[in-house]
């Protein structure tokens, strides 16, 4: 510890605190401009000078300079204050004074501190440099002329967020902010440049000139794009969103947000949303009372369950349900309908990793937090896309690899963002993943070495493989991220994580959505019977053994592959219920709209994938007659209930843990690669030959970030990414307007390049929501053959 | 041909090469052909016989004469009579001045012989090219001693016991340096030779890397072995590509004869360099900018804590030296610290490379003991101001060097002895001024270069320095104002108090030091509203002053575009409409009669 005086007061700090954070301890103020504790001190606006008394005349920096035993540490005297003044007037010098059509004006870090120093004049001149302002990029705003050049957008790009996407161009008093050759922004978006901002350089577009910040009311809440449970703050004016911006103290105060989080919120402004419930009787089509409906609901499947049993109804909820609507639920499906085909679409590959967990009994190991995560040695990712399906990963893992020594092992079949900084990255082929990690862990249990020939197979180099066996057995403490497929079957890949159960601190599923943590482990909704893997649901389907299905906020149009087969499926069906926020595509089919609130308009608890116990608050009206998720399965139930012939029945063989009691055998799923039949022209086609590999988008996959018309215009079209060498080899242009066609389908595209790669492999992403795309996909597979071709002579 | 001439070495280095535009060799091999010599006497390449005022340069080894080429006429009959008769050469050879009767060897020379070689103990008599040279003249010794019979705290021991300092002018002691590198256990650790001389007027650094380039290998190799790194790293700008290309040649020699790679000298140790050439930014020069511009980042320096000694390159324990430190190694090794610390002061050891340039006579390199006052250096071996101007001031450090006066000529130049008077010995450049000068304008240009070379990080470098080059520019467009001044110097000790980096900290010097010392010649400027060197353009009349003027006619000559008229005994007279102020008749004029 360190004992050091400043302005006179006495003040230990540990070993290591800068002069900045002992001042902050000890409750001194020191005006800083360019300092966020997000990222490395950097020292370049010179506003946190402080004296010491020991060693009057020099100016220390005080956000970078150690603190020593015995300083004796000035902040206010007119030394320094005059530096201050000073510094702020040559900052002056080159910012506009455009405060009233500048959107940061009242929250701006440099107009405070211009109040606070009583800055009426600016001595100097010099001749301002035009620099850039950029309305074209999605999202952000840019206008350099108001930049200080503080540099945390461009580190906070860089070290937090991993991406790099700004630098300074150009030098000395032409240095400004910007992107290589000047070209619009083309990045995550995930908003961290604009929190960073101290001056209005960088903008929410969606903010910009809307109104003013002080007319704005704060309502703090939870994040309901994916399962991480960020805290976010809805900033509303009259009952309206304005913007969101991180929440105070979320992700251990780092402030860190998505590009969903940020800037998806206007998903929560569509209108194009069921107002009432809606009935579709004898062919008519018609809105209906909330009485109305629920009796027409609950007599409906009254008949249905005494013509079928439970067992005939499959039930899908995305996991917006709080953990109480999701415990009224799991009540209902068990007590009251007696159903066992429960599961998710949105939030399916979560589900069946959890479950595979628990038939496994390593449901103790995972209780992981962000802490676990932090304190780890090793972190291994199982699966990719971690970073993609919850895109706060980037910076907690850019986190995790800042301390030395730390290990990021990632086993995928394609090569994502955290593969790019793995410290040892397995990249397998993608048809032969699941059969990996099945080889490792017989291989580790019979204690054999495979030969040469067999691991071959997999392509990894030898050494590689070996530092893995090494880092298993060197049993230091490991954290165990499994990430789920999009389509194809996640099982493998927890049984895989199971098997290190012994050896690591704590096992965390990813792939979930906001509350899948409470729904599975609390109100107990998981995912078995016939709806476990997309492949079981659709043979299900197509095979009669469902003929009814109730979607919580799910769609499996949007959702699913299959395609024409799908849809075929789905019209065969004699009742479906709709319940949720949104019209979607399966709302025409159904014989039920139950319109529901969203995330934003009700209140609970939700659990964050890291465990952590979350309040939802409702932060702003609810919109039409649309209510809760909860209170609608309430009045079914009672309505059920009522009628009678339902409460006597309780399903004993119905447990949590428990597998379903649907009698039919057990689908094997569709393996890791689909065993649809090849297609026959490949080689006659000239076209590009390859494995195909659907792969999350960034911009969101799931039912919230299809309903955003930002997020929407960021996932635009099908993309393709195809190895760099096989791009080049194939003559491609960059975002060329190409087909690709498997035995399934066809669908146009826009093919990238892309580096780090196995060659005859393509990635397609932005696929939800897209009938096109997902008719090219076989359900419950990793991977399908397919031929991208030019669609240009 | 009765001659004991066996060498004849001549100099490619830039400035010889451009200076007469002659074709050294060409010149050469035709006369020794004519003479009949060319089976006897070699022709070496060098680079640099440090004599650049009197380049082209060739020496005749043994014996180190060295002669300035003129011109190609009668070359080869002067050649056949110094090489047959030993007699004194006339055109197109011409030695110093002032020798009379003998021909001086090179060592007899005032700019010589006041000098004491150590750094430059090869130039000329080596072909820097060629490692068997190198060799011959007790290279790479050093690197045997160090890795046979010292221990690697032996070597450290030895260079903190030599008390040599950093030369690229901070001056950190180089021993403790290492010491601190040592003792970090992360490995890969790095070496790392700044050769990114970016100060106008400064080439000490080219000269070695051009004449000696195995001295500075030898002494990073040495220093690979006492910090426990393997892997070495020399930066040099691209703006020199004679230096890059020696460095290539020596490293590629020492690579094949075992002196770089694996288990060099069969002693287990490997040490590799690599070559980075810079694209030519001046902070790039700060050692932390160094390393991001190695790691392909954008050049800046960054904070500190940590030193580079514990994480540096890549985020390494990285031991950064300059190129004259590391070409000091191999001597400290070889003939010991103690011999070392007999030259120089007690807290300035060794001698001290300086480029001298400007108004002397005698521009070039001069390596003296460190300790030597500035009068000898540039009066002595400078040879005092060129033409008929007088002594005004010398600036050492480059452009953010202080200018020091006549009064301080008695100072001896060591990294301590400056300060007071504002100054510092920095890398060693030394730009002497004369009377032409006007230390406004100086202060200006100086300000410039830092404004056009500042990185742009920190407000104060970025911002502070362009608000003085306003007020300096102000003031010599005569729109100067009294307050100026205090406004001037104010921001000048803002800067340097504030500023992030050396290159910010140090940039307010000159015009901190004019303020000091030549006050009154801005208070000319903003007062009078003229300027006493006659320099700043917009403070001239373009007058003649008929009490100065004798009448000459030179002025009418020399104007480019005939807006004087002159009459013999008369007056002249300038067209005011017509001049288009370029100053040529000002320079011509002996007598200072154009205002």
């Amino acid at each position: 510890m360190i004992t050091l005086s400043i302005n006179d007061r006495e003040i230990t700090v540990p070993q290591g605190s800068t002069i900045l954070e002992a001042a902050r301890k000890a409750g001194v103020y020191v005006p800083t401009l360019c300092h966020d504790e997000r990222v490395t001190p950097y020292g370049a606006c010179r506003l946190c000078v402080v004296e010491n008394r020991g060693k009057p005349g020099a100016l220390l920096p005080s956000c970078f300079t150690p603190a020593r035993n015995g300083m004796d540490i000035v902040t206010d005297s007119e030394t320094v204050l005059n530096a201050v003044r000073t510094q702020l007037q040559l900052i002056l010098i080159n910012h506009p004074l455009d405060c009233p059509v500048c959107d940061k004006a009242g929250e701006c870090a440099l107009q405070d501190l211009v109040i606070r120093y009583g800055i009426s004049e600016v001595p100097f001149t010099v001749d301002p440099v035009p620099r850039l302002v950029d309305n074209g990029s999605p999202l952000i705003v840019r206008d350099m002329n108001r930049c200080v050049l503080c540099g945390l957008c461009v580190r906070i790009c860089g070290e937090v967020q991993g991406r790099g996407e700004l630098d300074f161009i150009h030098r000395g008093y032409r240095t400004e902010v910007g992107t290589d050759g000047g070209r619009p922004l083309d990045c995550d978006f995930c908003g961290l440049c604009v929190s960073a901002c101290p001056v209005g350089a960088l903008g929410d577009k969606l903010f910009k000139n809307r109104t003013r910040v002080w007319k704005l009311d704060r309502e703090t809440t939870v994040c309901s794009h994916c399962g991480l449970g960020c805290r976010v703050e809805f900033h509303l004016e009259e009952g309206r969103i304005r913007r969101v911006v991180p929440g105070k103290g979320n992700n251990g105060g780092k402030g860190l947000l998505c590009v969903r989080g940020q800037f998806g919120w206007r998903a929560f402004e569509d209108t194009a949303r069921p107002v009432k419930p809606r009935l579709r009787r004898a062919g008519r089509n018609g809105e209906v009372s909330w009485p109305d409906a629920v009796e027409f609901t609950a007599k409906r499947l009254q008949t249905f369950l005494r013509a079928h049993g439970g067992n005939a109804l499959a039930v899908l909820t995305a996991d917006h349900l709080t953990t109480e609507e999701a415990g009224t639920c799991g009540t209902f499906l068990r007590e009251i309908l007696g159903c066992g085909n429960v599961g998710s679409l949105q939030a399916g590959g979560y589900r069946r990793i959890v479950s595979v967990l628990q038939e496994e009994s390593a449901e103790d190991r995972f209780s992981g937090t962000f802490r676990d995560l932090a304190e780890a040695d090793i972190l291994m990712v199982i699966g990719g896309g971690a970073a993609e399906r919850h895109p706060v990963l980037k910076p907690v893992i850019n986190g995790f690899l800042k301390s030395p020594g730390k290990e990021l092992v990632v086993l995928s079949s394609w090569p994502d963002y955290v593969m790019e900084r793995a410290t040892l990255p397995l990249l397998v082929p993608p048809e032969r993943f699941d059969e990996f990690l099945k080889e490792t862990r017989e291989a580790f249990l019979s204690d054999r070495a495979g030969s040469h020939g067999e691991i071959d197979r997999f392509s990894i180099p030898t050494d590689r493989l070996a530092r893995f066996i090494i880092l298993l057995e060197s049993r230091r403490d490991t954290v165990v991220l499994v990430v789920p497929d999009l389509f194809g079957d996640s099982g493998e890949r927890a049984r895989m994580a199971a098997f290190l159960r012994d050896r690591v601190r704590a096992i965390l599923p990813l792939g979930g959505q906001m509350n899948s943590r409470g729904a599975v482990l609390d109100a107990g909704l998981g995912s078995r019977g016939a709806v476990r893997d997309p492949h079981t649901f659709l043979k299900a389907l197509e095979e009669g053994q469902i003929r009814g299905l109730w979607l919580l906020g799910e769609d499996p149009l949007e959702m699913l592959p299959g395609g024409d087969r799908l849809r075929a499926a789905l019209e065969k069906l004699e009742l479906i219920i709709c319940q949720g926020p949104f019209e979607t595509a399966v709302t025409g089919l159904a014989h039920v709209v139950l319109p529901s609130s969203l995330p934003v308009e009700k209140g609970g608890t939700v659990r964050s994938m890291t465990g952590e116990r979350k309040t939802l608050r409702p932060i702003r009206p609810r919109f039409g007659e649309a209510r809760p998720d909860g209170d609608i399965l309430e009045d079914i139930e009672r309505a059920l209930r009522r009628a009678g012939g339902f409460s006597s029945r309780t399903f004993s063989e119905w447990s949590p843990a428990g597998e379903s009691f649907l009698e039919t055998e057990r689908h094997e799923p569709a393996g890791a690669f689909s065993k649809e039949k090849p297609l026959d022209d490949l080689t006659v086609s000239g076209g590009f030959p390859c494995t195909l590999v659907a792969v999350p988008s960034l911009f969101g996959d799931g039912s919230l970030s299809l309903r955003s018309p930002d997020l929407r215009d960021l996932r635009r079209g099908i993309q393709v990414l195809v190895n760099v060498a096989d791009f080049e080899e194939m003559g491609f242009e960059d975002r060329e307007e190409v087909s690709v066609r498997t035995s399934l389908g066809t669908a146009p595209a826009e093919i990238r390049p892309f580096r780090g790669g196995r060659r005859g492999v393509a990635l397609v992403r932005h696929v939800m929501g897209k009938p096109e795309a997902l008719s090219l996909l076989p359900p419950g597979s990793a991977a399908v053959q397919a031929v991208i071709e030019r669609r240009r002579p | 041909m009765i001659s004991s001439v066996s060498k004849i070495a001549y100099c490619t280095s830039a400035k010889c090469k451009f200076r007469k535009n002659i074709d050294v060799r060409a010149l050469l091999e035709k006369a020794l052909d004519e003479l009949g010599g060319r089976d006897r006497i070699d022709l070496v390449e060098t680079e640099c016989l440090i004599s650049c005022y009197q380049g082209p340069s060739i020496m005749f080894l043994p014996g180190g004469k060295v002669f300035q080429v003129l011109s190609e006429d009668r070359f080869t009959e002067t050649l056949r009579s110094f090489i047959e008769a030993q007699r004194h050469p006339l055109s197109p050879f011409q030695a110093e001045p002032r020798m009379d009767g003998d021909i001086p060897g090179i060592e007899n020379l005032d700019f010589f012989g006041r000098q004491n070689l150590v750094v430059l103990r090869n130039r000329g008599h080596i072909d820097g090219e060629s490692i068997e040279e190198y060799i011959a003249h007790d290279g790479y010794l050093a690197l045997y001693k160090a890795l046979t019979v010292m221990t690697a705290e032996e070597v450290i021991g030895e260079m903190k016991r030599s008390g040599l300092r950093g030369r690229g002018g901070a001056g950190f002691p180089t021993g403790v340096k290492w010491e601190e590198a040592r003792k970090y256990r992360r490995f890969p650790k790095y070496v790392i030779c700044n050769g990114d001389e970016g100060d106008p007027g400064a080439f000490m650094d080219r000269s070695i890397m051009e004449s000696d380039p195995h001295a500075v290998l030898e002494g990073m190799i040495i220093c690979g072995y006492a910090t426990g790194a393997r892997q070495g790293y020399i930066y040099v700008r691209a703006e020199y590509p004679l230096a890059l290309r020696m460095l290539r040649t020596a490293i590629d020699s020492a690579r094949e004869k075992g002196f770089l790679g694996r288990n060099i000298l069969g002693t287990g140790f490997d040490f590799d360099v690599d070559i980075y050439p810079g694209a030519g930014a001046f902070v790039c020069g700060e050692s932390t900018a160094l390393m991001f511009s190695i790691e392909g980042k954008r050049g800046m320096p960054r904070i500190k804590p940590p030193r580079s000694t514990e994480s540096g390159l890549w985020g390494n324990p990285t031991c950064l030296n300059n190129v004259e430190t590391f070409a000091n190694v191999p001597r400290i090794i070889l003939q010991g610290a103690a011999w070392f610390r007999n030259i120089g002061t007690a807290d300035s050891t060794g001698t001290k490379v300086f480029s001298l340039t400007g108004a002397v006579r005698n521009v070039g390199l001069v390596e003296v003991p460190m300790g030597t006052d500035l009068r000898t250096i540039i009066f002595q071996i400078g040879g005092g101001i060129r033409g008929n101007a007088r002594f005004k001031a010398v600036q050492l450090g480059g452009p953010s060097g202080g200018c020091l006066t006549e009064k301080h000529l008695h100072l001896p130049v060591t990294f301590d002895s400056l300060q007071d008077a504002g100054a510092m010995m920095g890398s060693g450049g030394i730009v002497v001024m004369d009377d032409t000068n006007c230390m406004v304008d100086v202060a200006r240009f100086c300000t410039q270069f830092c404004v056009d070379e500042s990185c742009g990080k920190c407000v104060p470098c970025r911002v502070g320095l362009n608000a003085m080059l306003e007020i300096l520019e102000k003031i010599i467009e005569g729109r100067g104002e009294p307050d100026d001044l205090e406004r001037l110097e104010g921001m000048a000790q803002h800067v340097a108090a504030t500023a992030h980096c050396g290159l910010g900290q140090a940039a307010p010097n000159p015009v901190l030091s004019t303020l000091r010392y030549f006050r009154d010649e801005y208070e000319a400027h903003i007062r009078e509203k003229r300027c006493p060197a006659r320099v700043c353009v917009d403070l001239l009349r373009f007058e003649v002053d008929g009490e100065a003027c004798r009448r000459c006619g030179l002025c009418a000559r020399v104007c480019p575009v005939d807006a004087i008229t002159w009459k013999k005994g008369d007056v002249a007279v300038i067209d005011r409409d017509r001049c288009i102020r370029c100053k040529s008749c000002i320079r011509a004029c002996r007598f200072k009669a154009i205002v």
